[in-house]
């Protein structure tokens, strides 16, 4: 069974400092300085993919992992930790503008859709549920539209049945779903229980890790001539600043003894 | 212009969904002339018992179990005109709202916070109205202002927005259509109820861990301290992915959006992701080693401290 896993690289926007976030007239944050890090539902649907291989060992299946990401070359690094993790192909379409992909998930679907049909096909598609910058949260559903295949959300676990089929879990109001499911199908990765992807070996690194990737143009793939149905206009900072008071005093006991006796203890009566 | 709301019938707090449409279209859709709703579920008896309405005339589709294939099938040969069609803000709304946006060469937002119209020429000297839509992005950092530029029009709209009491009565059920078998891709499915996530959405008193509290041992004195302030334990998105407790336990973009008349902060950094989580709270506290960290000017009271010594005073003086 063929299974794509579709991850974005994004910056870590805990290290944005305050004033860039008040910028205005500006259609995107300059977040370049940033540290580069897994989008974290993305994260979560490639340690599953993982983790579904491990399952497989010892039974009649087999699992080819690849995996797909659109954006700059320094993310080539992290389609290198995935070959010495195992996955068997990685590909990456070339767009160096951070801001060309933010707000744009029908480019991105098509990109996506077109590396499926001419590169390489695939019978599960997974992704993570939303990016952190982006927020769209419509790829995956994009996805299961334009090859019409059906699409099961909030995703937390996959086992292995046979080359047609997968046990897929999903989180749901109130519990979980457990589901046999035919494939092909598009899975969108929620809040998985296991959400750090593991750390590959040095050796797994030296061995694995300097196969190069595929690049293609995102001209070929069709993103070019994708004109998006909604369109940013605006980016307006938020302030969500109070009035804080800062408790002083000379130990963390008095501290507390002072926050208990003069903000809380009327409150909590209160309840 | 008119507009639908687009009803989960199958969702265990429909009510409360639904309120939430009715609140949106009173703050921004006043003058749009309001069509039917249609609502998925399991049968119109379903809605029947609900009692409460938004729209006078509704179209059920039906199914015993939700799929959204089926539903997008019954909603989309249904859809003969364009216009504006509000989902709730469930999962399903979401995935619903851009695949029947997509299905119908039309355009979707998710997480819509607000709406307005404006009007536009068309080139031909007449003026055609133009929907923009606000919502949150760079994970609740800022805002951004999007326009809708093909009919039709279809948001999900954001958790937490002001609601509005229902009618009295039921819907008139001007149709139904039945959705049976439409899920071909499951061979089969079970439900496994969960523990709940200890009624977070509805607590009044929230004690809230972050990557700070270092691990499970300091977890515990969490724990007790929430135990002796009558406090559910909520944790960010780091403590979570370490395991330190489970997602349902999780609060922010991710997670459960609360609003407690307390919430207590430790050991969180305060990301903008999770605070989103937080923000509706009366009062925050934030405890935090690290002044600098955004959550001490997001609070109402700080304390720049180690959370241990203060949990455990708290503790004491709550025996």
């Amino acid at each position: 069974m063929k299974i794509l896993g579709c991850f974005k690289v994004v910056p870590d926007l805990d290290l944005i400092v305050e004033e860039d976030w008040n910028i205005e007239n500006h259609l995107h944050i300059d977040t370049g300085y940033a540290k580069l890090i897994w989008n974290c539902f993305d994260e979560g649907a490639l340690e599953m993919m993982l983790r579904l291989s491990d399952l497989s060992e010892g039974l009649n299946v087999v699992y080819k992992l690849s995996a797909l990401t659109i954006g700059r070359q320094k993310t080539e690094s992290f389609l290198k930790t995935l070959y010495a993790l195992g996955f068997s192909e990685g590909a990456r379409i070339c767009v160096e503008e951070e801001e060309e992909i933010l707000f744009s998930p029908e480019m991105i679907s098509e990109g996506i859709a077109n590396y499926v049909k001419k590169i390489e096909g695939q019978d599960v598609i997974l992704t993570g549920i939303q990016s952190s910058d982006g927020n769209n949260k419509m790829t995956p559903y994009l996805l299961a539209e334009k090859f019409g295949w059906p699409c099961i959300t909030q995703v937390i676990g996959l086992e292995p049945i046979d080359e047609e089929q997968l046990k897929v879990t999903s989180q749901v109001s109130g519990g979980c779903i457990v589901r046999k499911v035919k494939t092909p199908c598009v899975l969108a990765t929620g809040n998985a229980p296991c959400s750090y992807l593991r750390i590959p070996t040095l050796k797994a690194k030296m061995k694995l890790g300097k196969r190069p990737v595929t690049r293609l143009m995102p001209e070929d793939m069709g993103m070019s001539e994708t004109a998006e149905s909604v369109r940013v206009t605006a980016l307006n900072p938020i302030n969500r600043k109070r009035n804080t008071v800062v408790i002083e005093a000379d130990s963390p006991q008095e501290k507390a003894r002072c926050l208990y006796e003069k903000y809380l203890k009327e409150r909590l009566s209160e309840l | 212009m008119r507009y639908h709301f687009v009803v989960n019938g199958y969702a265990d707090d429909v009510l409360r969904q639904m309120e939430e449409q009715m609140g949106f279209a009173q703050k921004y859709l006043n003058g749009m002339e309001q069509g039917e709703a249609i609502i998925y579920c399991r049968s119109a008896e379903d809605v029947q018992k609900l009692e409460r309405h938004h729209s006078k005339e509704a179209v059920l589709i039906s199914a015993r179990e939700y799929a959204p294939e089926a539903v997008l099938h019954g909603l989309c040969d249904r859809i003969a005109d364009g216009g504006l069609y509000i989902f709730g803000n469930d999962d399903a709304g979401t995935e619903l709202s851009v695949r029947m946006a997509a299905r119908l060469s039309g355009s979707s937002v998710t997480e819509a916070e607000s709406l307005w119209l404006s009007e536009e020429s068309a080139g031909d000297g007449e003026l055609i109205n133009k929907i923009h839509v606000m919502k949150m992005v760079y994970a609740n950092h800022m805002e951004a202002a999007f326009v809708m530029e093909r009919e039709p029009y279809c948001i999900s709209l954001a958790r937490g927005a002001a609601s509005q009491e229902l009618r009295m009565g039921s819907f008139v059920i001007k149709e139904e259509i039945s959705c049976e078998n439409m899920a071909e891709h499951i061979v089969s499915q079970e439900f496994y109820p969960e523990a709940l996530a200890g009624g977070l959405d509805e607590a009044k008193v929230i004690l809230a861990a972050g990557r700070g509290v270092k691990n499970k041992e300091n977890m515990a004195v969490i724990d007790k301290t929430a135990r002796g302030l009558k406090a559910e334990v909520a944790v960010s998105r780091p403590a979570a992915m370490n395991a330190w407790k489970p997602m349902n336990r999780l609060i922010g973009v991710s997670g459960a959006m609360v609003g407690p008349e307390v919430c207590i902060t430790a050991g969180v950094s305060g990301a903008a992701a999770f605070y989103a989580g937080i923000e509706k709270s009366k009062f925050i506290v934030a405890i935090n080693t690290d002044e600098k960290a955004p959550i001490m000017k997001m609070a109402d009271v700080a304390i720049v401290d180690d959370f241990l010594p203060i949990m455990e005073e708290l503790n004491n003086i709550c025996k």
